[in-house]
């Protein structure tokens, strides 16, 4: 089923939480929607399911209005984060309860949980109560719950929220799986980046009433559309510098003005001014040995992560991260030369009084330059 | 150290239970004595029986109290349960004007003591002809401000994910409470219905000034009925009727314990 949010607002009270939303989702699509805690993610679902009104705007199922129309008729699942099990009911009868006012005949029912019982991996627990049951196992059961309707559409509430981190990964992959299995619209809504990253095919980036950016994972991690974007996905975040760039536009100096004698040369032309410069944490590679292209920066403490090695730094009051696929040792306090990227394609620049992408493709000769 | 604090702690323990249990205890081996040990102060008799027994249900209407009793609570606890719960579902999760103001109505009259409703309640159940009558005894009572309160406190307990789980169902508001709600706070439930029974099993007042027959009597009025009348005399008997009108809510409590414990002291705990 496709789904079509067509300039949708919502307000409440006096407060606006969205507004002018649209956005298609594709039958089939595994769709993540993602946002820091009040970006209106959760709301935005609710008005799909139709549990919350909708201020303004329409949404359309198969383009066919809905927004007027109460939740159960919508032909829909959903799962919570907080798995909205009934604690009185054992695995089995929770499953079925989801069938209630469902037009099936009883065998119909049983088999349906059957069936959303061994997709999940839990049909030899069909008798415990849920309170006998690990978190993981609770979820597993909400999903069987939601699958057995054969709903078109799932909508998931930040699902794996309340689990550990282990299970969490774990539960990734079993979404995953049983969406492709499947082959429902899957709407998700996660605050956790990496979530959004792994699991989606497109991603929609929420904040601020606003549709930040709407792409496949690898667009928004390559070429975000503004600065919000660009430290919300990917861990750790994105350095931003302040640049200025010079009259001739072919060099530049980290700060506020340009300096000749502290000056780097532009990997392509940018028209003078200021900007920020974003450079993700593995595109600032340390280097043993300074030249043009370095920049020494103090470093402040390191994290090694086994695979990687995090190493924060401070460069002239600006706090710098770089990221080591491998591990790598240094001492706390000492100057590292870091290696500022070279490549068009490892840059991204932002306006400075927006923070919008300023596009700049010099390879194609196709220059874009801001405002 | 710490022995002499737990032996000083159960001496306590001890002293307390005795003098709490010590009337009913006095009270059990008086009914098993014949009444004229009792009257003569004979209290280390060895003449025990359960004469006193045969004598209270052959001779008195305690068996007819009995019955009334277990009538007027039982009624009192159906009627509160269904009324309560369904104001309780309104108060927890329906949206409707001046709800605040409604709800500290009924919490208000929480305040109230009986003794001031005694009249004008008097006076409505002689008009409707309610005395000496069961509905007399149990319409008054059929809703309580406790109750509705109380159940309150445990709707509003219930997730909203699983409130948001049963709209998307599509499930009415009655089928709502009926699958959910209802189920979702059974314990409270219980100790709400348990705390009711008991409640009006030993009512005192209002059955003393509304019942005027054995036919409605019930045991707390009935008892007191024994004691003045023909069988003032008869102590033995009299705390054998005592003790027989005792049981029923010694074996709700032993019962109900672990949901009164679990319950009347829940805060804003999950359950």
């Amino acid at each position: 089923m496709s789904i079509r949010l067509a300039n949708i607002s919502k307000a409440f009270g006096n407060t606006k939480v969205l507004s002018n939303i649209s956005v298609e989702i594709e039958p089939g699509e595994f769709f993540v929607m993602v946002g820091p805690s009040g970006s209106g993610k959760s709301t935005l679902l609710r008005m799909i399911a139709g549990l919350a009104s909708v201020t303004e705007g329409r949404i359309y199922f198969n383009e066919r209005d809905v927004t007027d129309l109460p939740s159960k008729d919508r032909k829909l699942a959903m799962v919570f984060q907080n798995y909205a099990l009934l604690p009185f009911m054992n695995v089995a009868q929770n499953v079925r309860f989801g069938l209630e006012n469902q037009d099936l005949s009883d065998d119909e029912k049983t088999e349906r949980v059957e069936w959303a019982l061994n997709l999940v991996h839990m049909a030899d627990l069909s008798d415990r109560k849920p309170k006998e049951l690990s978190g993981g196992q609770q979820q597993r059961v909400s999903l069987a719950r939601a699958l057995a309707t054969k709903a078109p559409v799932v909508l998931m509430d930040e699902p794996l929220s309340n689990l550990d981190a282990q299970l969490r990964t774990e539960m990734r992959e079993e979404i995953a799986r049983l969406h492709r299995e499947i082959g429902m619209t899957l709407i998700y809504v996660t605050h956790d980046q990496v979530e959004a990253m792994t699991m989606g095919d497109r991603i929609l980036v929420l904040n601020d009433e606003k549709i930040q950016q709407l792409g496949t994972p690898l667009d928004l991690y390559n070429h975000p559309a503004n600065e919000f974007v660009a430290k919300f996905i990917g861990s750790p975040e994105m350095n931003l510098l302040p640049i200025t760039v010079n009259d001739e536009g072919d060099r530049f100096s980290i700060g506020d003005a340009f300096w000749t004698d502290n000056a780097f040369v532009l990997p392509f032309d940018l028209p003078a001014g200021s900007y920020h410069l974003g450079i993700r944490p593995e595109k600032l590679v340390p280097v043993s040995i300074a030249n043009p292209d370095t920049i020494t920066a103090k470093v402040k403490s390191l994290q090694q992560l086994g695979n990687d090695t995090l190493i924060f730094c401070d460069y002239d009051g600006q706090s710098l991260v770089s990221r080591v696929p491998e591990q790598f040792t240094v001492a706390v306090g000492a100057e590292l030369n870091l290696l500022l990227p070279a490549s068009a394609d490892e840059w991204h620049l932002f306006n400075v009084d927006d923070g919008e992408q300023i596009v700049a493709a010099p390879e194609e000769g196709a220059a874009t330059y801001g405002a | 150290m710490t022995h002499v604090k737990t032996g000083a702690r159960y001496l306590l323990l001890t002293v307390v239970a005795v003098l709490l249990l010590f009337p009913i205890l006095l009270g059990i081996w008086a009914s098993l004595l014949p009444t004229k040990d009792i009257a003569a102060g004979n209290f280390l008799s060895t003449n025990i029986s359960l004469n006193n027994y045969w004598q209270a249900f052959v001779t008195t209407p305690i068996i007819r109290y009995m019955i009334n009793s277990f009538v007027t609570a039982g009624l009192i606890t159906i009627g509160q349960l269904v009324l309560c719960t369904l104001a309780a579902y309104a108060f927890a999760f329906m949206n409707f004007r001046y709800k605040k103001q409604l709800f500290f109505a009924f919490l208000v009259t929480m305040m109230l003591p009986f003794e001031a409703e005694i009249i004008p309640n008097f006076q409505t159940v002689k008009a409707f002809g309610w005395l000496n009558n069961y509905a007399g005894l149990t319409i008054p009572f059929f809703t309580s401000a406790f109750g509705v309160f109380m159940l309150r406190q445990a709707f509003l307990q219930i997730p909203t994910d699983l409130v948001d789980f049963g709209k998307y169902l599509g499930l009415s508001r009655l089928q709502f409470l009926w699958k959910i709600a209802v189920p979702y706070s059974r314990s409270m439930m219980i100790t709400f219905a348990l705390y009711t029974f008991l409640t009006h099993w030993n009512q005192y007042l209002w059955p003393l000034i509304t019942t005027f027959t054995d036919d409605f009597r019930p045991v707390q009025v009935g008892l007191k009925q024994l004691q003045s009348e023909d069988t003032f005399a008869n102590w033995g008997m009299v705390m054998a009727t005592a003790i027989i009108v005792l049981l029923p809510t010694l074996i709700l409590l032993l019962i109900g314990q672990k949901f009164f414990k679990r319950n009347l002291n829940a805060g804003g705990t999950k359950g």
